[in-house]
């Protein structure tokens, strides 16, 4: 699809009716194959930590889809509107170029996860290879560096069918993935029981069950924040607003809390998050080293679906825009392929820290994205200016740059940090009673809403005086 | 159906602009799903795992 070939799906202009052609069931397992990896086990493995079963599975649960909720109400309404993806979705907030802070987000939070995604691929199918007898455990970091380039040339072969390959690869992922889940249950109930699944304790708990149960519910709510570049881009093929809701609250929210489940369950009886490390002596070599090419498949679906959403965002760059689609994935891919073959061991030892300063900032972008949309905006953009880069457009706010989102980013940035560190998580009252991400949205939206009423629409800029009034313009 | 595969952007969005070739706004019945799988589940949940 290089050239005049490319298909509007594989842009970051609004897409048309007749471009807009996932029904819900595609989107919902297009999410179900984007959300469940392996990031999943390791959000429950944590949350074994703090919280027993019951409380670690009512915890990640509402986390997820309290965070889902939040999610989906700051990107969705734009997004499934006007048929655009996350990135153009933030410029009405952060200006016909500030938008650019969003690309970054984007770009660095989805090749991280892409990194690590392939890393587990590699891992997994690597594993798959020693269990079944096919390599030796001596060849395992060869073969964990040629499966990962194997990876990516896969992802950038399949990626020229763009958005068609991702919805047909997605089909197919997502069953394989809710069996596997099945039987990994299964595996666990069999092998443990019931009983030892209610009784078994946390591995480090704190001594505070109320701190535990917040760093559970916190867990769930931050770990969806990422969801924020990739919700756009894949709610836009929808072809009408309310055919998301369904698919978003339970194609990207509820699998990730009943994956994570398995990663909880297995730190809380086994003290591995990852099931991997355990399926093949509970499950056989058979059924184990199936199971092992299901979880791998499953990172690399997620893989594609995230390369897939970088290259989307990439092409509201100029430069991206003006070359061929083959060359827009390859940049999203290249950064990706180096670290997993490189310096996969440092970047997963490293990448969480990473991860939490990209949470941290998209909690408040949420916060901000609903604020301008619901309140300022009053649902509807002026979509001319979205693509309108020059001083006349209503979003170039100042030299096209909104100060009261960047202002409302660090406030909710800071905000955060007093809270929780994401890194140590040494926490500040009242952490444990609200949790860091529901307080750094709120204070994000506070900031946005004072200076965005009490500065930026006295000052004539960001084109809101078009939507305050009774009869907005559309 | 007219096929504008790389159609001008300024065509594009003309078009866009256009109610009819939008998806629409969320419904009564979108929020309420919300509230329920966003709101009142997990409330429920945390209720659950509490006591």
């Amino acid at each position: 699809m290089a050239g005049s070939d490319h298909h509007e799906t594989e842009s970051a202009h609004p897409l048309l009716p007749h471009e807009r052609i996932w029904c819900p069931r595609d989107l919902m397992l297009v999410s179900i194959s984007t959300s469940v990896a392996t990031w999943c086990f390791l959000m429950g493995g944590f949350v074994g930590y703090y919280l027993n079963s019951k409380m670690g599975i009512a915890a990640l649960t509402a986390g997820s889809m309290i965070g889902m909720l939040l999610i989906s109400l700051a990107v969705i309404p734009a997004a499934a509107k006007y048929g655009i993806e996350s990135v153009t979705s933030a410029k009405p907030f952060f200006g016909n170029r500030g938008w650019v802070l969003a690309l970054i987000l984007q770009y660095l939070s989805v090749i991280g996860w892409n990194s690590i995604l392939l890393i587990f691929f590699a891992k997994s199918a690597t594993r798959m290879l020693i269990v079944t007898g096919v390599i030796d455990e001596s060849m395992s970091s060869i073969a964990i560096g040629s499966l990962s380039i194997l990876a990516v040339i896969t992802i950038w072969l399949l990626l020229k069918r763009g958005a068609s390959a991702v919805k047909n690869l997605s089909a197919i992922l997502a069953i394989l993935i809710i069996l596997v889940g099945i039987w990994i249950f299964f595996m666990i109930v069999k092998n443990f029981g019931f009983q030892a699944i209610i009784t078994a304790k946390p591995l480090a708990p704190s001594g505070n069950l109320v701190w535990n149960y917040a760093t559970g519910i916190e867990v769930g709510i931050v770990s969806l924040m990422s969801w924020w570049p990739y919700v756009g881009g894949i709610v836009r093929i929808s072809p009408k607003t309310s055919q998301t809701t369904i698919p978003a609250m339970l194609g990207l929210g509820l699998p990730v809390a009943l994956m994570s489940i398995i990663g909880l369950l297995s730190v809380l009886l086994i003290g591995d998050p990852d099931p991997t490390s355990w399926m093949v002596e509970l499950g056989g070599v058979a059924y184990g080293s199936l199971a092992l090419s299901f979880i791998a498949f499953a990172n690399f679906g997620s893989a594609l679906i995230g390369v897939y959403i970088s290259c989307i965002g990439l092409r509201n760059l100029e430069t991206f825009r003006k070359k061929s689609w083959n060359l827009t994935t390859m940049a999203a891919l290249v950064p990706v392929g180096l670290v997993a073959v490189f310096i996969p061991e440092l970047f997963f030892l490293r990448f969480g820290n990473f991860l939490a300063f990209l949470g941290v900032l998209f909690a408040p972008l949420v916060g901000i994205q609903i604020v301008d949309y619901f309140v300022f905006r009053k649902k509807q953009l002026n979509i001319k200016d979205l693509y309108n880069t020059n001083s006349a457009s209503s979003y170039s706010f100042w030299k096209g740059w909104n100060p009261a989102s960047i202002i409302a980013l660090l406030c909710g940035f800071v905000t955060y940090f007093y809270l929780l560190n994401p890194i140590t998580y040494e926490s500040r009252i009242p952490y444990q009673y609200l949790t860091a991400t529901l307080p750094t949205m709120a204070i994000g939206a506070i900031v946005y809403w004072l200076i965005t009423r009490f500065v930026i629409i006295p000052l004539g800029w960001g084109g809101y005086t078009k939507f305050t009034s009774k009869k907005p313009e559309k | 159906m007219k096929d504008n595969r790389n159609l001008p952007l300024d065509e594009r969005l003309k078009s866009i602009t256009l109610e009819e070739n939008q998806g629409g706004d969320l419904q009564i019945k979108d929020y309420i799903y919300y509230f329920l799988l966003g709101g009142l589940f997990p409330g429920l949940l945390l209720i659950w795992g509490w006591y």
